[in-house]
């Protein structure tokens, strides 16, 4: 259940209220209760297939809950008309396993594109000519450590640099929660503590919410102060790393009888 | 790069703006004509100068010759005032007419008084030579090719005399071809892919005299009486848009084109024409009631 | 289960794409049995359907006709003055082809974002979804109609609104392309992997902006190609020129075969060619530049950049474009007058059986051409794809490949009904020959160009295993490409329901002969009646294909 546990009291900025998510009959959540106020750093872990994703996406509103409801800022979002939806959208920074990053533009549009809901369409188009707000582009490529890939084509860059883009582009989105998907999944051990840090960072320099799944255990525990735990589509436990015994790990990753 | 880019952007926003704004309203009105001939016609639509020249000349007024190939096309454009006066053929000048009344036949050439069409059929095909329209009803159950569906001789007159016979458009063997024009008809008749086709008559005596047919494959089976076909149709506002009295002087303009003059002879040849003569509307009664009766008209 | 499997197998298209390359389903591959049965059955049907023929299928005699047309290749009329008419002729037909080809690719870009699947229903839920589903369905919908519809009809249609003047040509080359460009584009939209157009959305990018920076980018180099593709399409269809007097390569092709004059047909001819091979060549330089990464600074693409504008500016000015007629006083009380005419739909002098037969007609011919093509094209696609570091040898299989596709298309279908008629029976056979033919010419440029735009890493990492040659063609390369293939046939059969229309020479009637003889009578209400068939038989056709193709994702 969830509690007030982590140490900053203050504004909530994520609601969910016994929400469950199912595609085509298959469940992927349940139940699932949780608070998350701002300045929380949150990480999500638990077995593949566990749920892990579709809670991410309860969170920035691309997935809608069949049951219950979520709430992001005091807004919801599958249920918000379109336009309110993106406002508060523009406050919510997701960072994706795959990067999804577009590999045919050069870094610094990539870049851009945590931005694009503040900007007018005109603006948008016109900067793919000529790179609009180049400054502050390049001040969180620095922020990231690659400020010398400002104009390289996004496809030649390498997996860890390309997740370093991905965080540099929420940088400028100056969200007020940065979720992250996986962001490591798909890095090595080193460069994902790299990243990791580096989020865990920003969070702390800026004072954004950050609300990360992840694969790592030990990351989890070592570098957050909420560990929220999911296991075939329910909350397992949901408590401060120090609170967290070998055996809940064990259990959580223990093999789960095939569900319906 | 980006100055080049630029000058192209330039040119082509003072290109768009005449574009918009041309339009050309001041422009002298020009007597606008058009023709569709069906025997060669690419002499006619690759060498109209001449024509445009000499009639410009006559009349003292702009005259713009259309290049057109299509027959709806031609009609539409004439039905709209775009075209001023058509050489259409007895079929479309029918439609034409029809769909402009008050429309005036100025004038037609000396072979379409007495125009005709020919039957040909395939020497294997071993049909024999039919003297009168009763005994083209041995063209039943054969194959069959028309030229194009719009063609007064390739299609409407061959059509309506072999309806005469009792042979109506089911009565061949597989539907009927439309070759496309008569020189393709000949083709496929000698290719033997139909047994019997139908064209214009002065095509076929033009291609027996050049010698090109192969008479050992291909000969004609059945010549059909008279008809009138190709004339100048000119639009009945002419005299309010170009001045009274242009629709008279445009029609002395063909009648007066003589054989004699070098000139004059030129422009007849690429109608081949020896001369225009002129023509009144009854002329294309007939081809007007065949036309109805095989719904061409409505 | 996986946590991606289970989302595979339901809804939100872009949790689906966290999951695309998975394994296919049982129920779509059941589907895609389905489908292939069906189809089956059609091609059997249709095979049926033809063998009727008037008189023995072959005459062998023909082939000295045959043979004419053909000898007449190695002497094409060379005179001064016709020479001079050609060249202005391909001058004009380029310049109509750029215009018809620029405002097709305006369309298509608007249309194509408006009829695809991701703009509609991409990170909508419940009730803006259903409203999204209920918006694309109408879209699709509308765009059936200027596809349906042969361009020469546009034609007629734009020049009884508009009358002589060169948009008409515009209009008629680059409304029904448009249509189709925008079908192709929809269906390039959605299978670009969607994950950064979702990212977007989730983080409130407005939708047109996501789709510029995340979608766009990665379909460009499809759209690129495809753009030079159209290009070359509207060359080859520029013979609506005739229709307003503006003459054109088409123009004088037409007037050269009424007479079947030969050599002058060739010289035509050799000009459409020339224009083709230089479409292919400049298309193939600058995809491969784009393919290593090149950017505007490149010379081959900013070069290309330039030509492309000063193209635009050079036929803007040689066709003297007059936009002023749209705005004429007339022009909608014309537009009325049509609809007048033309409701309420008639059926002339046809009967409803008579357009079902002739619509079967239709549907056997076309289906017999795309089976034609694509086994022809499936075949040469192959030899003629230009892979990297070729052999001597190799270059020369490309080339020639190359050159023979190009003469395949470059014969409109009326020349390939005429040539197929001198030996062979009246019926659909000739025509599905004449059209499948054509259509072998097209759909190999296309094939080809996808069997180069294949990924090679699969093939090479094979390869590396010492995987024998044949082999990794079999497990590797086909794979590969014959989903492309496929969706090219499914995409082409569309097109050739269309060109059924212009090969009535054949003697196989067909709804194209029904509706030729409706224009020739001016009954424009009997012509609705026809025309609304064939936009049927389309819709169908392309139903067919998008069931075809989802089965096959």
């Amino acid at each position: 259940m969830t509690s007030g546990l982590s140490g900053t009291a203050g504004e909530l900025l994520f609601a969910v209220r016994g929400a469950g998510v199912r595609y085509d009959g298959v469940v992927a959540l349940e139940g699932c209760d949780l608070e998350i106020t701002a300045g929380e750093r949150v990480a999500v872990i638990g077995p593949s297939g566990a749920g892990k994703s579709t809670l991410i996406a309860l969170l920035n509103g691309m997935v809608a809950p069949t049951d219950g409801t979520v709430t992001a800022l005091g807004c919801d979002l599958a249920r918000a008309p379109a336009r309110t939806a993106r406002k508060v959208r523009r406050q919510i920074g997701t960072i994706y396993q795959h990067f999804d990053l577009v590999e045919e533009l050069r870094v610094v549009h990539n870049v851009n594109a945590g931005r694009l809901g503040a900007w007018p369409f005109w603006r948008a188009a016109l900067s793919l000519v000529r790179p609009s707000g180049v400054g502050e582009v390049r001040g969180a490529l620095e922020r990231v450590g690659i400020p010398e890939k400002l104009d390289a084509r996004t496809s030649t860059l390498s997996g860890g640099q390309k997740q370093r883009v991905a965080v540099a582009k929420v940088l400028v989105q100056q969200p007020r929660a940065i979720l992250a998907d996986e962001p490591i999944a798909s890095l090595d051990p080193r460069l994902g503590g790299e990243v990791i840090d580096l989020l865990t960072e920003i969070s702390a320099d800026l004072g954004t919410t950050l609300v990360t799944s992840l694969h790592d255990v030990t990351m989890a525990l070592g570098r957050f102060e909420r560990v929220v735990a999911l296991r075939a589509g329910r909350i397992e436990f949901d408590r401060p790393p120090g609170a967290v015994s070998s055996g809940d790990i064990e259990d959580l990753y223990a093999a789960v009888e095939p569900a319906s | 790069m980006r100055r080049s880019l630029v000058a192209i952007a330039l040119a082509l926003v003072s290109v768009l703006a005449t574009a918009c704004g041309g339009g050309g309203g001041d422009q002298p009105r020009e007597l606008v004509i058009s023709a569709i001939p069906d025997q060669d016609p690419q002499k006619l639509q690759r060498l109209y100068g001449a024509l445009s020249e000499r009639l410009t000349r006559t009349l003292g007024i702009p005259v713009r010759y259309v290049p057109l190939t299509d027959y709806a096309a031609s009609v539409t454009a004439y039905r709209r005032g775009d075209l001023d006066m058509v050489f259409f053929g007895g079929l479309t000048g029918v439609q034409a007419r029809q769909q402009v009344p008050g429309s005036v036949p100025l004038a037609q050439r000396d072979v379409d008084e007495r125009f005709r069409s020919v039957f040909v059929a395939s020497t294997a095909s071993g049909l024999p030579a039919v003297t009168d329209v009763a005994g083209l009803r041995e063209v039943g159950g054969r194959t069959f090719t028309f030229g194009s569906e719009s063609s007064t001789s390739g299609r409407l007159m061959p059509q309506y005399f072999l309806d005469q016979a009792g042979v109506g458009p089911n009565s061949f063997r597989g539907p009927s071809g439309f070759s496309g024009s008569h020189d393709a008809t000949i083709a496929l008749v000698t290719a033997g892919a139909y047994e019997v086709g139908a064209l214009n008559a002065t095509v076929w005596d033009q291609r027996l005299a050049a010698g090109t047919v192969d008479l050992t494959k291909v000969r004609e089976i059945f010549r059909t009486p008279t008809y009138h076909d190709y004339h100048w149709l000119a639009r009945p506002d002419i005299d309010d848009e170009l001045g009274a009295g242009t629709t008279g002087r445009v029609r002395d303009a063909l009648l007066g084109l003589q054989a004699g003059d070098p000139v004059d002879k030129n422009i007849l040849d690429l109608f081949g024409a020896g001369s225009f003569i002129a023509t009144q509307p009854a002329n294309y009664d007939q081809v007007e009631q065949v036309a109805r009766s095989l719904g061409l008209v409505q | 289960m996986t946590e991606t499997l289970r989302r595979q197998a339901s809804e939100p298209v872009e949790l689906r794409e966290a999951a695309s390359g998975a394994v296919p389903t049982a129920s779509s591959r059941r589907a895609a049995r389905l489908w292939g049965a069906a189809l089956l059955v059609v091609v059997v049907a249709s095979v049926v359907a033809a063998s009727w023929t008037a008189g023995p299928l072959l005459r062998p005699e023909g082939f000295s006709l045959v043979g004419n047309f053909l000898g007449a290749a190695l002497r094409p009329a060379t005179d001064v003055a016709f020479l001079q008419l050609i060249a202005s002729a391909a001058v004009t037909t380029v310049a109509y082809a750029v215009l018809g080809t620029v405002l097709s690719l305006v369309l298509g870009l608007v249309g194509g974002v408006l009829s695809s699947e991701v703009w509609w229903l991409a990170g909508r839920h419940e009730r803006a979804r259903r409203r999204g589903a209920a918006g694309w369905a109408m879209v699709r919908g509308v765009l059936v109609l200027p596809r349906a519809i042969h361009e020469v009809i546009w034609g007629l249609i734009f020049l009884s609104v508009l009358g002589l003047t060169p948009l008409v040509a515009v209009l008629a080359i680059g409304i029904p392309f448009g249509a189709v460009t925008a079908k192709v584009f929809a269906e390039l939209l959605d299978e670009t992997p969607r994950r950064a157009y979702t990212a977007a959305l989730a983080s409130g990018t407005p939708r047109l902006t996501a789709l510029l920076y995340t979608l766009m980018p990665a379909a460009w180099s499809d759209l690129l190609s495809y753009g030079f593709y159209r290009f070359e399409c509207a060359i080859r269809s520029a013979a609506i020129l005739g229709l307003i007097g503006a003459g054109g390569l088409g123009f004088q092709l037409a007037l050269s075969l009424q007479t079947l004059n030969y050599p002058e047909v060739w010289t035509a001819l050799y000009a459409l060619i020339l224009l083709s091979a230089a479409t292919d060549l400049w298309s193939s330089a600058v995809r491969r530049r784009r393919a290593s990464g090149a950017g505007a600074s490149d010379r081959v693409i900013g070069g290309s950049l330039v030509a492309g504008a000063v193209l635009v500016v050079g036929a803007l000015w040689w066709v003297q474009l007059d936009l002023a007629v749209l705005v004429a006083g007339d022009t909608w009380q014309l537009v009325l007058q049509i609809l007048e005419d033309a409701w309420p739909p008639g059926l002339g002098g046809a009967t409803v059986l008579g357009l079902l037969q002739a619509a079967l007609i239709t549907v056997a011919m076309s289906v017999l051409a795309i089976v034609i093509a694509f086994a022809g094209a499936s075949a040469l696609a192959f030899p003629g794809a230009a892979g990297t570091a070729l052999s001597p040898g190799r270059w020369l299989v490309v080339l020639v490949t190359r050159g023979f596709l190009i003469v395949l298309r470059a014969l409109p279908p009326p020349v390939w009904a005429l040539l197929f008629l001198f030996v062979m029976a009246p019926g659909v056979l000739p025509g599905a020959m004449a059209l499948g033919v054509y259509t072998l010419g097209v759909l190999g440029r296309l094939m080809t160009e996808s069997v180069e735009n294949l990924d090679r890493r699969p093939q090479e990492a094979m390869r590396a295993h010492g995987v024998p040659r044949p082999t990794v063609f079999c497990y590797a390369v086909v794979p590969a490409a014959a989903p492309r293939f496929v969706a090219f046939g499914l995409y082409r059969w569309e097109v050739t329901i269309r060109e059924t229309v212009v090969v009535g020479v054949v003697g196989a009637g067909g709804l194209g002969l029904v509706l030729n003889q409706q224009l020739a009578a001016f009954d424009y209400s009997a012509a609705v009646t026809t025309l609304g068939v064939i936009v049927l038989l389309t819709a169908m056709v392309d139903a067919t294909s998008a069931g075809v193709r989802r089965s096959l994702r």
